[in-house]
């Protein structure tokens, strides 16, 4: 029987940003509703030709693994200096910033996280709702994780 | 075999903030009840477990299971107990990774327990006492 037992539920899971790379300091944001890790993706190059065996398709991975978006919705909170300005700043200068992600439940395997650009900083200010903004990273490198501890 | 909501009784009666007795002792007699108002005219919290939702299957016949509980409070006070449903609210509203039997061998896993709205006063009894229920979705797998 498996062990469901080890299952996670995503509360209360960490959005962690460092305005300099994963080599600088992070720091939990406030007010995470959601978070959704990089997805990873490889393709594949079609080698299938004339002599192929049974006319089953034939391929070989490509040699790049790419990342996808993270993105990540909050409560904007007007005090709070990475909701008022780093994360916006951060993409309006092109700068370098560190991603983390805690996910909720006992410490093994938890955290992923790595270096990467902001790429959307987006609030919406419904009529009768709180106000929230969404933002989402591109990932460079290769994300370290899912690892039971970080470096950083 | 303890029932998931016999842990969740333990549990209550373990807070510090004083919600009540789970297990009575010579000093402290129980205040926290499972499916059965005794016929007594204390103060009391009666655990009333109710069918809650399908659980998640998987194909290896494990589930995570989500039953709701209806919690009852009886009170003396002025208040009716309105107060004491708070308290337990902060107890039980977003607790997670709760494992017992804490002593041995983890059997089972509650992953997380949430209020599914606030307190609700609904006058007296007969009596005298007023009480108050509120209703949590728990979320649960076992071993």
């Amino acid at each position: 029987m498996s062990t469901l037992i080890n299952g996670r539920n995503g509360y209360p899971s960490i959005f962690s940003f460092s305005s300099n790379g994963s080599s600088g300091t992070f720091t939990d944001m406030a007010g995470i509703l959601t978070i959704v890790p990089p997805p990873h993706t490889k393709g594949t190059i079609d080698m299938s030709n004339h002599g192929t065996t049974d006319g089953y398709d034939q391929c070989i991975p490509q040699g790049i693994t790419r990342t996808g978006q993270i993105s990540f919705t909050a409560i904007y909170l007007s005090t709070n200096a990475q909701h008022n300005s780093l994360v916006k700043e951060a993409m309006d200068n092109g700068t370098r910033i560190g991603w983390k992600i805690t996910m909720a439940g006992t410490s093994s395997n938890n955290t992923l996280y790595g270096d990467g650009f902001m790429t959307e900083w987006t609030p919406t200010v419904p009529f009768e709702d709180k106000i929230i903004f969404a933002g989402a990273i591109k990932p460079t490198g290769k994300p370290v994780g899912w690892a039971s501890s970080t470096t950083t | 075999m303890t029932l998931w909501i016999e842990y969740l009784g333990q549990y209550l009666g373990s807070s510090t903030a004083g919600i009540g007795v789970w297990t009575a002792t010579s000093t402290a007699p129980k205040t926290i009840y499972l499916n059965n108002l005794p016929g007594s005219t204390t103060s009391l919290i009666v655990l009333y477990p109710y069918a809650g939702t399908a659980p998640d299957w998987t194909m290896d016949q494990a589930s995570i299971r989500h039953p709701r509980l209806n919690i009852a409070v009886y009170s003396t006070s002025a208040d009716g107990g309105y107060q004491k449903s708070i308290d337990i609210r902060t107890r039980l509203d977003h607790a997670h990774e709760l494992s017992y039997p804490t002593s041995t061998t983890t059997t089972i896993k509650f992953s997380l327990i949430k209020a599914l709205g606030e307190p609700e006063y609904l006058g007296k009894d007969d009596i005298g006492r007023g009480y108050c229920v509120t209703n949590y979705d728990v979320e649960y797998s076992t071993n």
